[in-house]
């Protein structure tokens, strides 16, 4: 159709030639975006030193007396692990929601384990323990061994009770994690619970 | 950034580019802010779009996307093109063109965005079907769509210089 491409061109021509464009204002309106954003990220990182410092005491445990109905006693290092993950191990794809699983690790309970993540994000040294067949509700908060500190690791049992002081560091791992004493044998998840959510199979024998 | 390099850019394109976006609002006034909005997003991409085999096409699609989302996002095409009388009157003896325009306004903006793509940037149906990320078939199919709509018009042309 040869009519209706000439015409169509024809138009968009004359408004072409209709048209009259500000090159100068275009730029400036690149240049005043850039600038907003810039002092937006600026607002946002400011926000976010202020909410740490705010954050950060709260959750730093003010002695190092032992937490009331810890099965691992919290100045005290558990014994050394009967078998662990030293290197790091594969992240493999399980189930929905984008959850993603540790390679599986046995060991006693009241022994230490080390878990280690290839993404070597910065995360809270804290995890979840639950068990593999009810995975909803977490039986303990590990809180791994933090360089320094001699009553970490350590687990807590929750109860429900708030006021469970944990402590606010950070690292990208390894996390040498301590399974509370007198668990009984079987499979349990361990999950991060800061940053993406990732779980390993835990088995206590 | 270089800023004569896409100085030159713009003065090559821009007035083209808003012939071609004018068809798909049916306001001059409105192509030419959804090209300006192209250009400012462009700005903090040239050094990167700049060494594409085609910017101008990067451009392009940026400003047919701004004017299907505007579009979507109200009537503020029909209150437009309402308006459009107001700002431009057509001259009689361009009234061809006015019927044309009208004819197209009258499509909706999926099949107009083939038939602009297609007929006035030159884009063969498997382009045409690239960016708009739709299907050969769907192209061919709006197009002859279109070229019912719009044989209207030719003829209400062919019977005037008759």
């Amino acid at each position: 159709m040869p009519d209706l491409q000439e015409d169509l061109q024809a138009l968009a021509d004359r408004r072409a030639a209709e048209s009259a464009g500000d090159f100068d204002s275009v730029l400036t309106t690149a240049k005043t975006r850039k600038r907003r954003r810039t002092a937006g990220l600026t607002v946002i990182g400011a926000a976010a030193v202020v909410g740490a410092v705010a954050i950060v005491p709260t959750l730093r445990p003010a002695t190092n007396t032992p937490v009331a109905d810890s099965p691992v006693p919290t100045n005290k290092v558990a014994p050394p692990s009967v078998e662990s993950v030293t290197s790091a191990p594969p992240l493999q794809k399980a189930g929905a929601l984008g959850l993603k699983s540790l390679k599986s690790v046995t060991t006693l309970a009241g022994g230490e384990f080390v878990a280690s993540f290839p993404d070597k994000q910065v995360r809270a040294v804290t995890f979840s323990l639950s068990s593999a067949s009810k995975p909803e509700v977490a039986l303990y908060t590990l809180v791994a061994k933090v360089p320094g500190d001699p009553t970490t690791p350590y687990a807590i049992r929750m109860t429900g009770e708030a006021g469970i002081a944990i402590p606010s560091y950070s690292g990208a791992g390894p996390y040498t994690l301590a399974m509370p004493k007198g668990l009984p044998s079987g499979s349990y998840r361990v999950c991060t619970l800061s940053g993406s959510l990732l779980c390993g199979l835990v088995t206590v024998s | 950034m270089e800023t004569e390099g896409l100085r030159e850019f713009y003065s090559a394109h821009q007035p083209r580019l808003v012939g071609v976006i004018s068809l798909l609002t049916g306001s001059r006034a409105e192509a030419e802010d959804i090209v300006q909005e192209a250009f400012v997003r462009l700005v903090p991409r040239w050094e990167k779009v700049s060494r594409y085999e085609a910017p101008e096409a990067w451009v392009r699609l940026v400003a047919v996307r701004l004017a299907a989302n505007r579009h979507r996002d109200g009537n503020r095409f029909t209150q437009l093109f309402h308006r459009l009388p107001a700002e431009h009157v057509p001259d009689p003896a361009d009234r061809y063109a006015g019927d044309l325009e009208q004819a197209l306004a009258g499509l909706p903006m999926p099949t107009r965005q083939v038939v602009v793509l297609h007929y006035v940037c030159d884009l063969s149906v498997a382009q045409v079907a690239d960016t708009l990320g739709i299907a050969e078939g769907t192209v061919k199919s709006r197009l002859s769509r279109a070229r019912d709509t719009l044989s209207d018009s030719l003829l209400l042309r062919s019977d005037d210089h008759a």
